[in-house]
């Protein structure tokens, strides 16, 4: 019952964002596809104009909006859950269910995280769906590897939202923490520019990256595009862990805070 | 141990610069109405969040039901039913979603229940909880922690916001319904009349310390006002009486036990009985609370220590 509760508390958010997702992949793909669209000016050129059309709608979708939406919704959603509780100063009524706290928390994460997949899948599908109209061209199916990227990056962020509203006991203050330290992450680039001789030294001349999620999302996607970029193992393996990380993070905190 | 709905054993819960809970020991036999009184901030909601796992105790040790405090916790939760002092459930549920989302909890529940108490207590079931009166809101607490099938409801301070009709008709489902198939019911209160319709056992907690944990009968049969009329009376040690006030010649005496006893005593020391009276709960309970005794649990024999008293 409490993956139901949990459900319908985040419900209203996440149909907005599937509207939001929907409504920008979908007729944005058509529209790029369209005779004498965006994309339909090269034709006869260097690209064709299905290959161009893969090209804009990979580049400007893929790696821009659905990364941004998708990561904005991450953060949205995470709020809803335990931080809901605090707000309504309904933990004592919950955590005198007979359930264990993990239980809880692992439920309540669980539904944030499936509905993270639903939004990354309905994007993905989405502009595969308006592509394969569009062009009917077998580029298309390169779409579908991004959803894993696209998952992991934007449950990477949704996790740490998520931890951040339970230890702060509260949804405002971990949204606020969660976007704060995503907006800072984005220098992170920066940071590893002005750090790479130390980073050289202490990784004993082994490559160290510091990759924001926006990066692993690029990435990712960058891979799916033009393959023969490789795909951002690294930065991939870091997010996964930090995304089930924060979680047990979460649960240990909830398992040792009194009511 | 084992027998007891709830037994603990020098409970203790601090906070900084705080000892919400005293070296608390309680034993709360099955199938009984349990009174647990106390004034604000003696440590009763703290105890019972001991006892229900939101809390941890600094030392001590306990069970419910026979499972142990903060190891057991949700076999303890199974089989407990709680309603909180602050009543604060899902604002955006009405009771019928709340309802639905307790239900799947216990294998227990009984939607029967459901339709009897919603019905009894008037609720409106199909208004968001945060839309719902004070009262109504109390009211559907009470209806989700009836309709678990508990062995134990725990409630504290059940009766907020409730008119005395509600009162009336909630205290009847306790006494009929509840008690009537063997389960156990600890209120915490400050309602002492409500309690005193009830109650079979009564524990008085002050400081975080019980002053008292006794059946409601022995207390009322052995508990007396004993007022006399004398001049210079002697010094003595009685460890069942305490003077409580002295005007002029009247003097006014609680007295534990053998209280005719008692007044024999004084009747032969030269001083005139004016009155030997039963005591409500209320005043013992604030005569207890006015002399902050800490004591064991046990018979109303044991509730003290031995005290001097003037005479």
């Amino acid at each position: 019952m409490y993956v139901w509760k949990c459900w319908r508390d985040s419900r209203a958010r996440f149909i907005f964002f599937l509207i939001v997702i929907l409504a920008v992949c979908v007729p944005f793909t058509i529209y790029a596809g369209r005779p004498g669209g965006p994309t339909d000016f090269r034709e006869g050129g260097p690209l064709s104009g299905v290959g161009h059309l893969w090209s804009w709608v990979s580049t400007v979708l893929l790696q821009t909006l659905i990364p941004l939406i998708v990561m904005f919704a991450a953060l949205v959603l995470a709020p809803s859950s335990v931080g809901q509780e605090y707000k309504e100063q309904t933990l004592g009524f919950l955590f005198t269910r007979p359930r264990s706290r993990r239980y809880l928390n692992r439920t309540c994460w669980s539904v944030g995280a499936c509905e993270i997949l639903g939004l990354v899948v309905a994007a993905v599908l989405g502009t595969f769906g308006a592509l394969i109209c569009v062009s009917r061209h077998v580029y298309a199916w390169r779409l579908l590897g991004a959803i894993l990227p696209l998952f992991v990056g934007a449950v990477a962020v949704y996790s740490m939202t998520y931890s951040l509203t339970i230890l702060t006991r509260s949804g405002e203050k971990g949204l606020s923490y969660g976007l704060g330290i995503l907006v800072v992450s984005l220098f992170l680039p920066l940071v590893e520019l002005q750090l790479s001789p130390w980073l050289w030294h202490l990784s004993h001349g082994h490559a160290l990256h510091l990759s924001s999620v926006l990066s692993l999302m690029w990435g990712g996607c960058g891979w799916v595009i033009a393959p023969e970029g490789g795909f951002p193992t690294g930065t991939f393996i870091l997010y996964g862990v930090l995304t089930l990380a924060f979680p047990v993070f979460a649960q240990l905190i909830l398992e040792r805070r009194e009511v | 141990m084992n027998d007891m709905a709830i037994w603990s054993e020098k409970l203790v819960k601090t906070y900084p610069g705080v000892r919400a809970v005293d070296g608390l020991s309680l034993n709360v036999p099955r199938g009984v109405v349990y009174g647990f009184l106390g004034r604000n901030g003696a440590g009763k909601s703290s105890t019972i969040r001991i006892l229900l796992g939101l809390a941890r105790a600094t030392e001590g040790h306990g069970t419910v039901l026979g499972f142990a405090i903060g190891r057991e916790q949700v076999a303890i939760l199974e089989r407990t039913a709680y309603v909180s002092e602050g009543k604060a459930l899902y604002g955006g549920l009405t009771p019928w979603e709340l309802v639905r989302f307790t239900r799947g909890f216990y294998p227990r529940w009984s939607d029967r229940a459901v339709r009897k108490y919603s019905q009894l207590l008037e609720i409106p079931m199909d208004r968001p909880f945060s839309k719902l009166s004070q009262g109504n809101r109390t009211k559907v607490c009470l209806l989700l922690a009836l309709s678990q099938g508990a062995d134990l409801l725990i409630f504290d301070e059940p009766a907020t916001g409730l008119d005395p009709v509600v009162v009336d008709v909630f205290l009847r489902i306790l006494a009929e319904d509840v008690v009537g198939e063997g389960r156990t019911v600890f209120i915490s209160s400050h309602q002492l009349s409500d309690v005193e319709q009830i109650a079979d056992w009564v524990g008085l907690i002050d400081h975080g310390r019980l002053l008292l944990e006794a059946r409601l009968d022995d207390i009322k049969s052995q508990f007396r006002w004993v007022t006399a009329v004398g001049r210079d009376l002697p010094q003595t040690n009685l460890p069942e009486a305490f003077l409580m006030a002295s005007e002029g010649n009247f003097h006014k005496y609680l007295v534990k036990k053998d209280a005719e006893a008692f007044a024999a005593e004084l009747s032969r020391q030269g001083a005139t009985v004016a009155e030997v009276s039963p005591m409500s709960l209320r005043e013992i309970f604030l005569a207890l609370v006015r002399m902050e005794e800490p004591c064991m649990s046990g018979n109303v024999g044991e509730i003290a220590a031995p005290v001097s008293s003037s005479f």
